[in-house]
């Protein structure tokens, strides 16, 4: 799946990025990410009006997302795993939040490699998308130091915005 | 003449107040916000970014701006007054000190307390002016913003830098090391091969 240069594990020619992102804070985490990606990138996001304007441009698939419609979590589940068997990506990149959950299952059945990025100002417990999601991740990625030990799979990589 | 000097009129400080970009009402910040414009129309020129609150506020708001002017009004802001979100890491990196007010998950505002925890911490070590309750000291955090602005820029350091090159190299680092089977999708498949 990965090919290229060997210094990173990830290679000159990275193929494809998708970034499932929210609005708010994780869009400037992930973007951050996208933005430093070296191959193609698409996006699976909230439709908000930060997402609409920093997208602007991209490749981009606009969910609706917030707490009084629920995503339909097995339509987005059928929807990302028809979307990433047909594509398949070299990486999938979140940082949340509940968009990302059917993404990530559709990614991990796919044995599509997966990168969850837990936000800065999660200091404590994490909420149930973050639990599935790093669960699922071959790489949580944490930018604070005391954060490496409450992930497994937990790479330190500091501030990304 | 002596006396007769007209007194210049002073510049009403410019407020910022922000809930996030998020779908959870923030109506305890919302209406404190518009509080203090109320109570201070001489001397304050409050903004409020809404999201999805419907409290009125009697000064100019909006429900969601976009980033770019998100980040113009901040830079252009006396005080900015955030949600514990990612924003304050933005507002202290253009060389600010925040007052944060976090979402609480029994009140409502989002649905846990990720928040409440973050600016616990952060309020002891960065450059962030923690308000809580009911936010009635509000206009006196902002009154005193100045001087507490000035002293914890002193005393804390600010932000480190970002290095997001850095982080990508890390993560393809850790993602090309083999695991232990059943701790990754790649360690199964790594294991599986060598045991055919």
């Amino acid at each position: 799946v990965v090919v290229g240069r060997a210094s990173d594990g990830l290679g000159s020619d990275r193929g494809e990025l998708v970034v499932v992102t929210s609005a708010g804070g994780v869009l400037l985490e992930v973007l951050s990410l996208a933005r430093e990606w070296r191959g193609g990138c698409r996006f699976v996001a909230a439709d908000a009006v930060d997402t609409r304007e920093e997208l602007r441009g991209e490749t981009v698939l606009f969910r609706t997302e917030c707490p009084a419609i629920p995503i339909p979590l097995g339509r987005e589940l059928w929807r990302a795993l028809a979307d990433l068997a047909s594509r398949r990506p070299a990486l999938l990149v979140s940082a949340g939040t509940g968009l990302a959950v059917p993404w990530f299952v559709a990614a991990w059945l796919l044995r599509v490699p997966l990168v969850w990025v837990e936000t800065l100002n999660i200091v404590g417990e994490n909420g149930l998308a973050a639990k599935v999601c790093s669960r699922l991740a071959s790489v949580v990625a944490v930018q604070r130091g005391d954060r490496v030990g409450a992930h497994r799979r937990a790479v330190l990589v500091g501030d990304l915005y | 003449m002596v006396g007769e000097q007209a007194a210049e009129p002073l510049r009403r400080q410019s407020i910022v107040v922000t809930v996030g970009m998020g779908p959870w009402p923030f109506d305890r910040l919302v209406a404190a916000a518009g509080r203090l414009a109320a109570a201070f129309p001489a001397d304050y020129n409050v903004f409020v970014q809404r999201g999805s609150s419907r409290i009125p506020v009697p000064c100019p708001s909006m429900d969601f701006v976009s980033p770019e002017e998100l980040r113009s009004r901040m830079a252009a802001a006396d005080v900015v007054v955030s949600h514990a979100g990612n924003t304050l890491r933005l507002v202290q990196r253009a060389g600010k000190v925040p007052i944060a007010v976090a979402r609480e998950r029994r009140r409502g505002e989002m649905g846990n307390d990720h928040q409440v925890r973050y600016l616990e911490r952060e309020q002891g070590t960065s450059r962030v002016i923690g308000l809580w309750g009911d936010l009635d000291g509000l206009a006196a955090a902002v009154a005193n913003h100045a001087e507490a602005e000035g002293r914890l820029l002193s005393a804390r350091p600010p932000p480190a830098d970002a290095s997001v090159a850095q982080a990508w190299e890390r993560i393809g680092a850790a993602m090309s090391v083999p695991r232990r089977l059943g701790r990754s999708r790649w360690a199964r498949q790594d294991d599986v091969g060598r045991a055919r």
